[in-house]
Formats: structure tokens, sequence, C-alpha cells
């Protein structure tokens, strides 16, 4: 009996960290959207400086979620968005507005990607 | 390095937890559907110790959540009569009255070399030897010999048992030194009848490797090698 009651037990743990964790992931997702959305506003309205202050709000951000991410989200995906954010910053300080804006949607796209890959869907599970 | 070293401790310590909830069989006598569940298990260990980039709990929530539904499984096998046969099957009689159901072998792929093997794993070199035949949901043949095959036992000599003793099977009662309280309870002994043999046998405690007893004391003594 004790073992059955092990047996559930996990069971419901674990359902209920893939909803705690599909709830965390969907709240980041908008959370760094939205900085997203500002960032590449900025750069194409050439605000420098608050491009590059919420650029490096987006990496700080990025890089804080990373820690719970990281147990349960494959490592190689998550380094590509921290390598992506890592980018922005240094790339509109410098002037380098085209790629910028490019690697802003870029970082949008793989964190989108990141969110949509986790979710249970037929074409995810299969 | 490091990190495939700490993986495979927690790994392991997961493992073992997770054996521990399915309970003791031997390996030949898992059921299906566990023999399924322990090859799976040392699969998905393997992933996160071969790529580092798989977090941990890739590997860690597979194998409790198999092991979890292998438990729910057996538990609903255990009580119900239809689940059993739905996920283990049923036990096929392959020999009846010493006849071969061929067609029976046939559903069960087995050949007659399997048989023959079978069978002479359980010392059994001639098949008109066997009065029935059964295999069981493990895959394991079970053999019932007929009469004259059999193995002279006590009951077909009607010798009559002598004593309680003799259904009371020997006992550890030293491993490597260290005296087993709960045999000597089981032998209805104490450790006064224990230093008696070892006084008598000439060797200590800590010289002894091994020393089994049963309840009639006839006792078997193994000396530590030097």
């Amino acid at each position: 009996m004790k073992r059955i009651i092990i047996a559930f037990g996990i069971i419901i743990l674990f359902a209920g960290l893939s909803a705690l964790s599909l709830w965390y992931l969907d709240d980041i997702h908008d959370e760094i959207n939205v900085m997203l959305e500002e960032c590449y506003q900025y750069g194409v309205e050439d605000r420098v400086e608050e491009a590059v202050q919420k650029s490096q709000e987006v990496f700080e951000k990025w890089h804080n979620s990373e820690t719970f991410l990281i147990t349960f989200i494959h490592h190689d995906q998550l380094d590509d968005i921290t390598i992506v954010t890592s980018r922005l910053a240094p790339l509109i300080a410098n002037g380098e507005k085209a790629e910028y804006l490019a690697e802003v949607k870029k970082a949008m796209v793989l964190v989108e990607h990141i969110k949509m890959s986790e979710q249970p869907m037929l074409k995810n599970i299969l | 390095m490091s990190i495939i070293f700490i993986r495979t401790v927690i790994l392991y310590i997961i493992i073992v937890f997770s054996l521990r909830v399915m309970g003791k069989r031997q390996l030949a006598e898992l059921q299906p559907s566990e023999f399924v569940v322990t090859i799976l298990i040392s699969n998905v260990a393997t992933l996160p110790l071969e790529d580092v980039n798989i977090p941990l709990i890739g590997g860690a929530i597979p194998i409790l959540l198999l092991v979890s539904f292998e438990v729910i499984v057996s538990f609903i096998t255990l009580k119900s009569q239809k689940a059993r046969k739905v996920v283990s099957g049923s036990p096929r009689v392959i020999i009846r009255d010493g006849v071969v159901d061929q067609q029976e072998m046939k559903n069960l792929r087995l050949s007659i070399d399997d048989l023959m093997a079978q069978l002479r794993s359980k010392d059994i070199f001639d098949i008109s030897d066997v009065a029935f035949a059964i295999i069981e949901t493990t895959g394991s043949l079970s053999v019932f010999q007929n009469f004259d095959a059999r193995t002279i036992t006590p009951k077909i000599m009607n010798i009559a048992q002598t004593s309680v003793n003799d259904n009371s099977p020997p006992v550890v009662v030293v491993t490597d030194g260290v005296v087993s309280p709960q045999s000597l309870q089981y032998l209805q002994k104490d450790v006064a009848w224990l230093k008696g043999i070892l006084d008598t046998s000439n060797v200590s405690l800590k010289d002894t490797f091994m020393l089994t007893a049963n309840r009639s004391g006839a006792y078997h003594l193994i000396r530590k090698e030097r």
C-alpha cells in the first residue's frame, strides 16, 4: 500500500511540476517579449540610450530566469537566447542598428519557439 | 567531467530508489511489462549522462514515472484477474498428459530446440519423463514429471519427520566476524552457544568468515583466509 501511495505521490508531484513549469515559461515569455518589443521600438526610433538600457535589462532578466528554466529545457536552446541577448546592448551602442533589430527579432522568435516547443500539443508529443 | 560524476551519483540513487519501489523480483521472473520498464529505465538513465545539455530531470522524471505506473499497474493486476490477463497473459500448457501441444507451441513461437533447452535447464533430458509442462507468463517453463521420473521424497518413501527442526533451514549466524542477532533468535540460541562453538573450533569471532547453523545445532564454520 505504501508503494501505491508513493507512486501516486510521484505522479501528482510531476504533474504539478509540469503545470508549474508551463506557467513559469509562459510568464517569462510574456515579460521578455514585452521587453524585446520595447527594444525593437527604441531601435527603430533611434533611441539608443534607452535601447541599450532595455537590452541590458532583457539580458539580466533572461539570465536570472535561466536558473529555473535550465532544469527542464534543453541547455542548447537556452544558450542560443543567452548569446543573442548578450549581443543586443553592444550592437545598438555601436550603431549597428540593422543587425540589432535583426537580433531582437531573432531573440523574440527563439523565446517563442521555446515556449511553443514545451506546450503539450500533439505535434510536440509526436 | 565533474557534472557527469555528480549526475551519475544522483541517477544511481534515483535508480536504486526506483527499484526499491518496484519491489524484489529476479530478472527471470519479471512479467513482460516489468521487463520492458526495467530496460527502459536503463536506457533513459543514460541520456542525461551521455549529453550534459539534457536536463537531469529529463532522465529522472521518466524513470520515476515509469516505476510509478508499473507499481500502479501491478496493484491493479493483483486485484483484477481480467487486468492480469490483459497485461501479463495466461500460462499456456504445452505438454499435457505427456503429449506435446504442437499448435500451442506454434502460437507461442516456441521451437523444439527452445523447449528442449528449457527442459534440460531443469535437468530433464527425456521428454517422455514429462507429464505436464506449462509456459508461465514470465516465459519460464514449469514442469510436472511423470511419477516414475520424479525425485524420491521422504513422503514417497514414507519416511517420517524426526524432528520439528527438519523444516527449518540453516541460517547465517556470523558474516565476516559480525554476529547476526536475528539469526541467533531464530535458532533459539544465545551468544554463549556461539562462543562454545568457536572455542571448540579454536577460532575467534574476528577470524570467522562465515558460520551457518540450523535449529538442531548442526553448524558449518569457515575460517578467514590469512
